[in-house]
């Protein structure tokens, strides 16, 4: 598996997905040349690269995230979230109108999900599910995290400001603390590492005797560190034992308590032990009831450490270029992805409700897409003969795709249908590139006869015209 | 004339959207591109279908008849003999319902110019009986895909797939009457295939003197041959409730492919002059302790005799494939019956699927009799499923254990001729002098 998981298995390119490659060759091929016509009229032919890239690694992601294995979920994780946040942030800051930016991406949202024939209510749900998990981790994540720095970095300025210092109660009550803390952090490795388990067979009850006894020792320590802690500062504040131990030889007594050779081993069998410990109980949540829901639970939170990298990561260079404010990316990381599952919740709710047919859907999706950056190259100011091919292309895409459903669905997926779809496709661009030419050969007439004719109100009466007497044909 | 397919509701949608978006942003570019989708979807009505008269369908069918589990390969052409040429055709066979595709597809489309033609190719798994194809369906779309009609045509050729028992095992009149004896032994004697050379004795024909032999040394010497002998076998066909199993839908029950297998077996046997007897466990027969059996013979007789008790076997089994209300304990006494009404010399070939330990059970029990035993094992296990694959190795493992107990095991696997596996079986066709009859049954 060389370069992650494959996408072309049987349950990531669909029951659909394979067998109307020609239609659906023809869908993607409409859409990519929608859009670079668009980029070279705006001056840039790479306008739309990005979001095509972003638009493919999300649903490429939104795919793995249906699966059941650990490595393709990790990297559903990595690919969906990141490049969903990043599709919408680039909608955002592409050189034309947001409306024509957002119609190509979600027209190259919808041919990415023809392909790999994810866009069902069930598949849009797991994946969203699973990647708010992963969200909430990595949230939670980043809670924790920073309030374990914050109460390690305390500690660590608490110890340093007592190393080496010479006030005896201090000394004492740090020693006493640090007592406390190593003895219960040992005994709680103890009781999770498993010790006995990995001994030879034949010595297991010796070391079950053993590890009875260090655990008594250790709690008696625990027990002795509370009471020095709490009863230590009592006598020296207290009673003459104060004076006693700032004089020579006990003053130096309590250096060598304060003193880095005794603190730093305290403190390292404190981490050592509470890092083992905690590292256990993972391991052995992660790898006893094993399950698709663990699986997916485990990948979630593999996928949290992730992002807390990638961010971290991304506001590093941030800090040290300075390219973009350090709040802006850090909100945008925190904030953004809410979008997106707002975005699928929309998407479900449309097709729970109907609005996007269960099957059609990435037809749909393309179609409307197109549609919407038609609607945004008349915005944009871009030319007439633009905005026809993009209604064309959604109409097409449209014919095309949902051509190739229907031939899925009554001849299956073995018989060669590549000649069929063909056919129709060559018939349904056709019937397009005339509808071009005429609406172009009209509106060039509407520009050269003048406003009288060509106005907008009038076109409006006409069109509205032209539906109402072509609604009841109802296609 | 067929029906309108509703495939372009969204234009209407569209078109009001680009002309709702032009009148909001006072764009004429967009009200006139509103009227793309009308467009589309006048294409689409204008679209007009109906299935031609000129089509012309036929079927081939081959072999028919065919033996249970073998693959029967279909062929359906359509051809266009009008001069229109049609857009989109696509057609479905009437697959008998009973029968499983195994490769192929029944379906398939085409744009078919004036005399072109479409055809389809696939492959059954034949099941014992007479399957009739349903007519095939023919569908044909306009242009715009606006409308679609449906239609059935009666085709030529072959429109039923008859699976016997019995197929390419032609009856023994049909085999010539040279019964020969072909179990060898390993005594010498008269033969065809040569066994060793000893002493010359007075009285030896002069045919067996090993002349080649003379003119090098000077001494007369006589060559043996391997003896064939006839021998009496008994098949046992296991057609309890456990071997009531199919591989997968539409394919034959392992009850199937045993009395198949058995049919053939005995074809040959009694071909080559040996006795043969037949004892179907796990079935309600006449016989002792309800077995169904019938006595060691010989001649054409006994083989109509035993197709027939191996039908009526399979259908039992296909009709109440649940199995009857026999429990364990009736069908172990009929394996323990099979060695007392068969006696002692004769050989038993056991035919069964083991998918339990009856069989092996019962097996090892024939041991005690010094018999001669072998098994002949039907793969009904699926090896596409993890269950399928547990059932497998339970299955070898028996297998093992039969051969351990000193039976001969051969394992007939899926996609394995039987011709072949009875040949390594009975070892007879390789010790023909001439391919009168193969142990196939002349297949």
């Amino acid at each position: 598996m060389i370069g992650g998981p494959r996408l072309d298995t049987p349950s990531a390119v669909g029951d659909e997905g394979r067998p109307r490659a020609t239609s659906l060759t023809i869908a993607a091929l409409i859409v990519a040349a929608f859009a670079l016509a668009t980029g070279v009229l705006s001056d840039d032919p790479k306008l739309f690269s990005g979001i095509a890239l972003l638009a493919g690694i999300a649903v490429a992601g939104l795919t793995l995230l249906d699966r059941d294995g650990l490595g393709p979920t990790v990297i559903g994780h990595f690919c969906f979230l990141p490049a969903a946040t990043g599709l919408i942030a680039s909608v955002g800051q592409v050189a034309v109108t947001p409306l024509l930016a957002l119609g190509v991406a979600i027209a190259m949202v919808g041919v990415a999900t023809a392909w790999t024939n994810v866009l069902d209510r069930e598949t849009v749900l797991t994946a969203t599910v699973s990647s708010a998990v992963s969200y909430l981790f990595a949230v939670v994540g980043l809670v924790v995290g920073t309030i374990v720095v914050a109460l390690a970095w305390f500690c660590w300025e608490l110890v340093s400001a007592v190393a080496g210092g010479t006030s005896p109660m201090a000394a004492m009550v740090c020693f006493g603390v640090l007592g406390v803390a190593a003895s219960g952090c040992l005994y709680f490795a103890v009781a999770q590492l498993p010790l006995v388990q990995l001994t030879a067979r034949s010595r297991r009850d010796a070391m079950a005797t053993r590890l009875k006894r260090g655990t008594r020792a250790l709690k008696l320590v625990a027990i002795g560190s509370v009471a020095f802690t709490v009863v230590v500062p009592l006598a020296l504040l207290f009673t003459p034992f104060g004076q006693l131990v700032a004089s020579p030889p006990f003053s130096l007594g309590i250096r060598v308590l304060s003193s880095w050779v005794v603190l730093a081993p305290l403190l390292a069998v404190t981490v050592g032990a509470l890092v083992a410990g905690s590292g256990v109980i993972v391991i052995r949540k992660f790898t006893t009831e094993f399950n698709a829901a663990s699986v997916r639970t485990v990948g979630a939170a593999i996928a949290a450490v992730g992002y807390l990298v990638l961010v971290a990561l991304f506001l590093l260079r941030t800090g040290i270029f300075g390219f973009v404010s350090l709040p802006a990316v850090f909100f945008g990381a925190l904030l953004l992805p809410l979008v997106v599952y707002l975005l699928l919740v929309l998407v479900i709710g449309a097709l729970i409700f109907g609005l996007l047919p269960a099957r059609a859907g990435p037809a749909a999706l393309t179609a409307s897409g197109l549609i919407c950056a038609s609607i945004g190259a008349v915005q944009a100011d871009l030319p007439a003969l633009l905005v026809f091919a993009g209604v064309v292309s959604g109409l097409v895409a449209w014919d095309v795709s949902t051509f190739g459903l229907g031939l899925t669905a009554e001849l299956g997926h073995r018989p060669e249908t590549r000649q069929l779809e063909l056919y129709h496709s060559v018939f349904a661009v056709g019937v397009g590139l005339l509808g071009i030419a005429a609406v172009g050969i009209v509106d060039a007439a509407r520009h050269a006869v003048g406003s009288a004719i060509g106005s907008p109100e009038t076109m409006a009466l006409a069109a509205i015209g032209v539906l109402l007497l072509l609604a009841p044909l109802r296609g | 004339m067929g029906r309108r397919a509703t495939r372009w509701r969204g234009a209407i949608v569209a078109a009001l959207a680009l002309a709702g978006a032009g009148i909001w942003e006072g764009s004429g570019t967009l009200l006139l591109a509103a009227t793309l989708p009308l467009l589309h979807l006048a294409y689409g009505v204008l679209s007009t279908a109906a299935v031609p008269e000129a089509l012309v369908v036929s079927r081939a069918v081959d072999p028919t008849p065919a033996p249970p589990g073998h693959p029967v390969s279909v062929r359906l052409t359509v051809t266009n003999s009008g001069q229109q040429t049609l857009s989109d055709i696509r057609v479905v066979d009437g697959v008998p319902t009973d029968l499983a595709v195994l490769d192929g597809s029944p379906r398939g489309g085409k744009t078919l110019a004036a005399g072109e033609s479409v055809t389809l190719e696939y492959t059954l798994i034949a099941r014992r009986g007479e399957h009739d194809f349903d007519e095939p369906r023919l569908r044909v779309r306009g242009t715009g895909a606006g409308e679609v009609a449906t239609a059935t045509r009666h085709p030529e050729g072959d429109d039923r797939l008859v699976c016997q028992l019995d197929a390419k095992a032609p009856p023994l009149s049909d085999q010539g009457t040279d019964r020969v004896g072909q179990l060898t032994t390993d005594a010498p004697g008269d033969g065809f295939t040569f066994h060793s050379t000893r002493e010359y004795q007075r009285g030896d024909p002069a045919g067996r003197i090993d002349w080649r032999g003379y003119a090098k040394r000077g001494e007369l010497s006589t060559v043996n041959y391997e003896q064939w002998v006839s021998t009496t076998v008994v098949f046992i066909v296991d057609a309890r409730s456990p071997a009531r199993v199919t591989g997968g839908p539409g394919r034959p029950t392992a009850v199937e492919l045993s009395a198949y297998a058995t049919t053939h077996a005995l074809t040959s046997l009694l071909d080559s002059g040996h006795e043969v007897g037949l004892a179907i466990v796990g079935i309600d027969g006449d016989g002792p302790a309800g077995l169904t059996w019938l006595q060691p013979d010989d001649g054409p007789n006994q083989r109509s005799l035993a197709v027939e008790r191996l039908r009526a076997a399979a259908d039992a089994a296909e009709s109440n494939p649940a199995g009857g209300p026999e429990d364990e304990a009736d069908t172990q006494r009929q394996f323990r019956k099979v060695m007392k009404v068969a006696g002692p010399r004769c050989q038993l070939v056991l035919v069964s699927p083991l998918l339990d330990d009856a069989p092996v059970t019962a097996m090892a029990s024939w041991a005690a009799f010094d018999c001669k035993r072998t098994v002949l094992s039907t793969d009904v296990t699926a090896a596409s499923t993890v269950s399928g694959q547990y059932e497998h190795v339970r299955r070898r493992t028996r297998l093992a254990r039969c051969q351990a107990s000193g039976a001969r095991t051969i394992d007939w696997r899926r996609g394995t001729p039987l011709p072949l596996i009875l040949d390594y079986a009975f070892a007879v066709a390789a010790r023909r002098p001439s391919g009168s009859a193969q142990p196939g049954g002349g297949a």
